[in-house]
């Protein structure tokens, strides 16, 4: 497993360069996309279910970009973006496509209503830990941080 | 509050404009771009102000005295890439603009200036496309030579994307050609060297191509409200995807119909 959260790690790397991610927050974005895809892997493990990790690896990286964003005072969206794309389903709709194409119709539907629920589940997951976010701020009274 | 007179509002139209574009350009998300506009504008005395952001474009209209004096613009925003540098410093400027630290010239002159970018570097991109699409194939759990060959194949969708870059359809373009060279260069190496998975190979190689995150963020603009926004993201996510897949198969197809082997 230390091994995947390597290849993670180096993949986003690389992948940031692509996006033109600020140098800055190269490193950052990589760690964060590390570290999530460390709890993908464990809770998914645990509970058996795929959609558990998906949740879990998605929120602890928002909840780290969130941190990030505020100590660096960059967007949220600079550094969650670019680290969920190890866990984002595209593999699954390009597979379902694949099926579709070959009249697959069967297992296009099966991988095709799998790559929505996680694409669901990761779109929840940072959805969440916005509304925590609004919620921590509206209590301790900071509300100007943009988002 | 900064008192606003009618003469200044066009220069003040002129950053914004400015702002959304580059923002939206460069892959910033629909609300974002609201958000910074309606931000510029609450440091005016506008009496009304409204912003709407769809990933094509920008209406926009503000006035200082209700409907008789309006000003709006409309932008259309037709090519679209990621650049989050250059969201961020737009981002950067408009905070700046905000809190009175630059004025609305300098703002205008640092705009400009990042809307006319320098040369890219390409060999950067390159081997980065390339590592980045080895790292994958490890991820999927391909072997040393799997990286090697999803390495070479990124390399050359890379070069290959900077070749179509000013075509009108773009993302379809380098999608289907894009899944055309990973399965070419995947079978051939694959059957060639007589070892690697070409599934792994192309997997990890069309991975910083794939449409992954457009879903995720359609669906999050969806919960959100922004359901334009989130319908067209989905719809380019599955154009993409649909691409890329008749790229790949066509090319496996093919290679069957030679007579060859390894499906």
């Amino acid at each position: 497993m230390a091994q995947s959260v390597l290849y993670a790690f180096m993949a986003v790397l690389f992948f940031s360069f692509l996006f033109n991610v600020p140098k800055r927050s190269v490193l950052v974005t990589a760690t964060i996309a590390g570290i999530g895809y460390m709890f993908f892997s464990i809770s998914q493990g645990l509970a058996g279910a795929d959609f558990t990790g998906y949740f879990v690896g998605t929120f602890v990286m928002a909840v780290l970009s969130e941190v990030a964003a505020r100590i660096m005072k960059m967007a949220t969206t600079t550094f969650i973006t670019i680290a969920v794309i190890p866990l984002v389903p595209g593999l699954g709709l390009f597979e379902t496509m694949q099926f579709v194409v070959q009249n697959e119709y069967t297992a296009a539907v099966q991988t095709g209503t799998h790559a929505m629920l996680a694409a669901g589940t990761i779109a929840m997951a940072i959805a969440v830990n916005t509304l925590i976010m609004k919620f921590l701020l509206h209590m301790t009274g900071k509300n100007k941080q943009d988002r | 509050m900064t008192v606003v007179a009618e003469a200044d509002i066009h220069k003040i139209l002129k950053v914004i404009k400015l702002i959304s574009q580059i923002m939206l350009e460069n892959g910033a998300e629909t609300y974002r771009v609201e958000d910074t506009i309606v931000r510029i504008c609450q440091s005016y005395d506008f009496l009304e102000f409204e912003a709407l952001v769809i990933p094509t474009g920008v209406f926009f209209s503000v006035s200082l005295e209700g409907i008789s004096s309006n000003h709006t613009f409309i932008k259309r925003v037709k090519r679209r890439t990621v650049d989050l540098t250059k969201v961020n410093s737009a981002n950067t400027i408009s905070r700046k603009l905000t809190e009175g630290v630059l004025s609305l010239e300098e703002a205008t002159v640092q705009l400009e200036a990042m809307l006319r970018s320098g040369p890219e570097k390409k060999l950067f991109l390159t081997v980065a496309y390339g590592l980045s699409a080895g790292f994958f194939t490890l991820l999927f759990g391909g072997g040393i030579f799997d990286f090697s060959i999803a390495a070479i194949s990124g390399a050359v969708v890379q070069l290959a994307a900077f070749f179509f870059k000013k075509e009108d359809m773009f993302h379809f373009i380098i999608s289907l050609v894009g899944g055309m060279i990973t399965a070419a260069i995947a079978m051939a190496a694959t059957q060639i060297f007589a070892m690697g998975n070409f599934e792994l190979i192309i997997s990890g190689a069309i991975m910083p191509l794939l449409p992954g995150l457009a879903m995720t963020n359609a669906i999050r603009d969806s919960m959100q409200g922004d359901l334009v926004s989130g319908v067209a993201r989905g719809t380019e996510a599955l154009i993409v995807a649909v691409s890329l897949a008749v790229g790949v198969i066509i090319v496996l197809k093919v290679w069957l119909l030679m007579g060859g082997g390894g499906l």
